[in-house]
């Protein structure tokens, strides 16, 4: 603190005291316009201190809540919940909507046969895909054994339908071509019933479980 | 020594001291004022008393305005401070969820026991085309095949050639390359897969699985080998997921 600014405080603090003592002689006043005039001078300087103070007070909490509300958490939290939202629509824990191509395959294809469909399926550009009402996961697998068909554990039957939500004209063009693995499929497979169609709104819902990693730890 | 003391403990920003010295000037004043009345009472002029009176009275109003706007600042910052702390709590929860999707999806490198199967094309000399050419090479038929039974064995995470499978992958065939995840892969190709040892070593053993290829490696040297690791890295995909048409309406953390 300067000498002026200490003198400032000491000449302040004298006043303020003879302020005190004249005010103590003089009446208790109600309105400004009732008190003696020796006091007002006492008076106006008391208040220009004190609003002073409470100007610095108010300007110190409005720049508080500037910075509160400038925060670095307000800013990132939007896209954090919206890369949580694509990575949940991505490992299938969450149900989506939107367009994209309904496929059926009839009885009697194998295991592999379904396997390969749904790599055909992710080829041609699907986003999200469900076989028979079961959405696929990055760990899905189809698999057989003497009964039928077993997907994820859940046996599943004739026909086989995958939904694939995705751009409907593309998918079902390249699903359609020829050599594609559907037409691989009606060749192995005399007669198989084999139907694609685009569909302009459908639902998959999530996963029943939520995929864990129990052995991969993340490299730091 | 004391005035020492004081400017430690009493550091006064300049806004204030300007204050204080207005204050000192007023006070002054009034001190003049006071003597002066002391000295000439009876003889006050009107028009100065009016004019000190309106000033305390407006200062008096601004005082008020002041208070008013401060206990209301007060409030504001408090909700601020409830918020600011809702919002680091999500945020930490986010966070958590994030990195769990994320490792999920594949795009954090992951490390763990495992297995490493290497496929290559036959050593032995082959047709130049023809369907015994065909006969002696590694198809994308035969990597999907070993995938699904690894991921049949609960592999956790793999990767052909350093390029992760993602729920968006596929293995096909372009010309006499193998795609994955749209990038050209050529022989001979490392399949690494994380995951419990006795369930992929399960399958991978049975004669039963994997019958065409295990055919090709018996007739025309195919290469295949299992190399059985404490410790396998499978890198972080590095493309991006392309989602237009999926939307999802909510989501909790």
């Amino acid at each position: 603190m300067s000498v002026r600014s200490r003198l400032a405080l000491t000449l302040v603090c004298f006043l303020l005291g003879a302020g005190l003592v004249a005010q103590m002689r003089g009446r208790r006043a109600q309105t400004a316009s009732s008190v003696p005039s020796k006091d007002l001078s006492v008076m106006l300087g008391g208040l220009v201190v004190a609003n002073a103070g409470l100007r610095s007070e108010v300007q110190k909490l409005e720049g508080g809540i500037r910075a509160y509300n400038q925060a670095a958490e307000r800013a990132v939290l939007p896209q954090m919940v919206e890369e949580l939202v694509r990575m949940r629509i991505v490992n299938g824990h969450v149900d989506v909507a939107g367009p994209g191509v309904e496929v059926r395959v009839g009885a009697g294809v194998s295991a592999v046969d379904l396997q390969d469909m749904v790599n055909e399926v992710r080829n041609v550009g699907a986003e999200a895909i469900s076989l028979n009402g079961l959405r696929l996961g990055i760990t899905s697998t189809v698999s057989q054994d003497q009964h039928g068909i077993i997907l994820d554990g859940v046996r599943i039957e004739a026909p086989y339908v995958f939904q694939a939500i995705g751009d409907p004209a593309t998918m079902e063009t390249a699903l359609r071509r020829p050599g594609s693995q559907l037409g691989i499929l009606q060749v192995t497979y005399p007669g198989l019933r084999v139907e694609v169609k685009s569909v302009p709104l459908m639902v998959l819902v999530a996963r029943p479980q939520r995929a864990r990693l129990t052995l991969a730890q993340p490299v730091r | 020594m004391k005035l020492t003391v004081v400017k430690q403990r009493l550091p006064l920003p300049a806004g204030q001291n300007l204050a204080l010295l207005m204050a000192g000037l007023v006070l002054g004043l009034a001190l003049v004022i006071r003597w002066q009345e002391v000295e000439a009472l009876p003889t006050e002029t009107p028009g100065a008393r009016e004019r000190a009176v309106q000033a305390v009275e407006q200062l008096e109003r601004e005082q008020e305005q002041l208070k008013a706007r401060l206990a209301q600042l007060r409030e504001e910052l408090a909700a601020a401070q409830r918020q600011a702390s809702q919002d680091t709590e999500l945020l930490a929860q986010i966070s958590t969820e994030l990195e769990y999707e994320r490792a999920i999806a594949g795009l954090v490198a992951l490390r763990g026991p495992g297995v490493v199967v290497h496929l290559d094309d036959s050593s032995m000399a082959a047709p130049a085309s023809g369907v015994a050419a065909e006969k002696h090479i590694i198809h994308e038929y035969d990597l999907r095949d070993v995938v699904n039974l690894l991921l049949a064995g609960g592999a956790e995470a793999i990767a052909i050639n350093n390029e992760r499978l993602v729920n968006t992958t596929s293995i096909y065939c372009v010309g006499s390359t193998i795609m994955v995840n749209d990038t050209r892969l050529s022989p001979p190709y490392e399949v690494r897969a994380i995951g419990d040892r006795s369930r992929m070593q399960g399958l991978l053993d049975n004669p039963a699985t994997l019958s065409l290829l295990r055919q090709r490696i018996r007739l025309y040297g195919v290469q295949f080998r299992v190399t059985w690791a404490g410790q396998v890295d499978v890198p972080a995909f590095s493309g991006t997921f392309s989602l237009r048409h999926a939307h999802v309406g909510e989501v909790t953390p």
